[in-house]
């Protein structure tokens, strides 16, 4: 093996995608070029940090906890019970602003401003939710 | 409980207990799934709460089709996309109005690499990985981060992503090589 093959297939031996002769190639060549050994090393060491930043991202013990209260909250908010207790006015003022963020495109983002703004955003979103754009039922494979 | 059992008291009783369970047994695979795409562990957490939300507004739609665990990474991935994308989004707005934000705030600065009590060298390096691996294509970016940060097989990654397990492995191959040839350059301009 080249080391520019070499250069090109450290992670993938790392995760034990090579097949055992490419495996044994890759081993051979790290202990007769220490240009690539120096890579490797600096290469599987970064690699390695996934797993740390993983072991550190543990949820709290009231995560769960917090997550159903937060629930409860914005269940009450999607579905009013008590259609009385919010003003017509702000709910088709909130359709206004969720029609023209959904006609304006990206660029009225740029045009509202101010923290009343956001407000009235974030209002506009608990009624008419964005329609989330469904990335995984959109893939296809050979673009990519 | 199965996941089935959980989600029909969830369902039919508005059962806390079972939800909690349910969010215990999942909670540390979804944060993995965020952490693919984030910078940060923060946001990571942030968007895992937000993906437990929507699950739960969204249980009553959820027909069984699928595994619940496959339902449940495919919110994940969806919630950390467009909350990457959206937080891109106001970078970018900020760069075109008056309060001129920094380019590199697009790129992950070593000190925030979510990475605590290690060097900086180090801290760099991982920031560079991170990097690399958000550049990566989409259908990259979220098969390496299914294989990597979330362990799924190859063949739940197909059943996430609604692919063929070839396409899948030629996903993660292609990933892991981009991902090299970027770690290679960052450390090449070290020497
Ligand atoms: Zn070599």
């Amino acid at each position: 093996m080249t080391c520019e093959s070499i250069n090109s297939k450290m992670l993938l031996y790392i995760d034990g995608n090579l097949n055992h002769e490419e495996a044994i190639q890759f081993e051979e060549h790290l202990l007769s070029c220490k240009k690539c050994k120096t890579l490797f090393e600096q290469v599987s060491n970064t690699y390695a940090l996934i797993d740390t930043e993983k072991n550190t991202a543990i949820a709290n013990s009231d995560y769960a906890e917090q997550i159903w209260q937060q629930a409860q909250k914005t269940k009450r908010m999607v579905q009013p019970v008590n259609t009385l207790r919010i003003s017509v006015i702000t709910t088709l003022a909130a359709a206004g602003i969720a029609l023209g963020i959904m006609v304006g495109g990206t660029f009225n983002k740029v045009n509202l401003q101010g923290a009343s703004t956001e407000n009235w955003e974030q209002l506009a979103d608990e009624y008419f939710p964005e329609p989330e754009l469904d990335y995984i039922s959109s893939i296809n494979p050979e673009t990519e | 409980m199965s996941d089935k059992e959980l989600v029909e008291q969830i369902v039919n009783n508005n059962s806390q207990r079972a939800f909690e369970a349910l969010v215990n047994r999942y909670q540390q695979k979804v944060i993995n799934i965020c952490l693919g795409f984030t910078s940060s562990i923060d946001e990571a957490k942030d968007i895992s709460q937000e993906v437990f939300i929507e699950v739960y507004l969204s249980l009553p739609k959820f027909r069984q089709e699928s595994a619940f665990s496959t339902w449940l990474y495919r919110i994940a991935v969806n919630k950390s996309i467009n909350a990457t994308r959206q937080s891109k989004k106001n970078i970018l707005v900020r760069l075109f109005t008056k309060d001129n934000a920094n380019a590199n705030e697009l790129f992950i600065p070593a000190d925030e690499a979510s990475i605590p009590d290690t060097k900086l060298t180090k801290r760099e390096d991982y920031a560079a990985l991170k990097n690399a691996i958000r550049s990566l294509p989409q259908n990259q970016h979220v098969a390496f981060t299914l294989n990597k940060y979330q362990e799924l097989s190859y063949k739940e990654i197909a059943e996430v992503m609604e692919i063929s397990l070839s396409a899948v492995e030629s996903l993660i191959f292609r990933a892991k090589t981009n991902l090299q040839k970027k770690l290679a350059e960052h450390f090449n301009k070290k020497i």
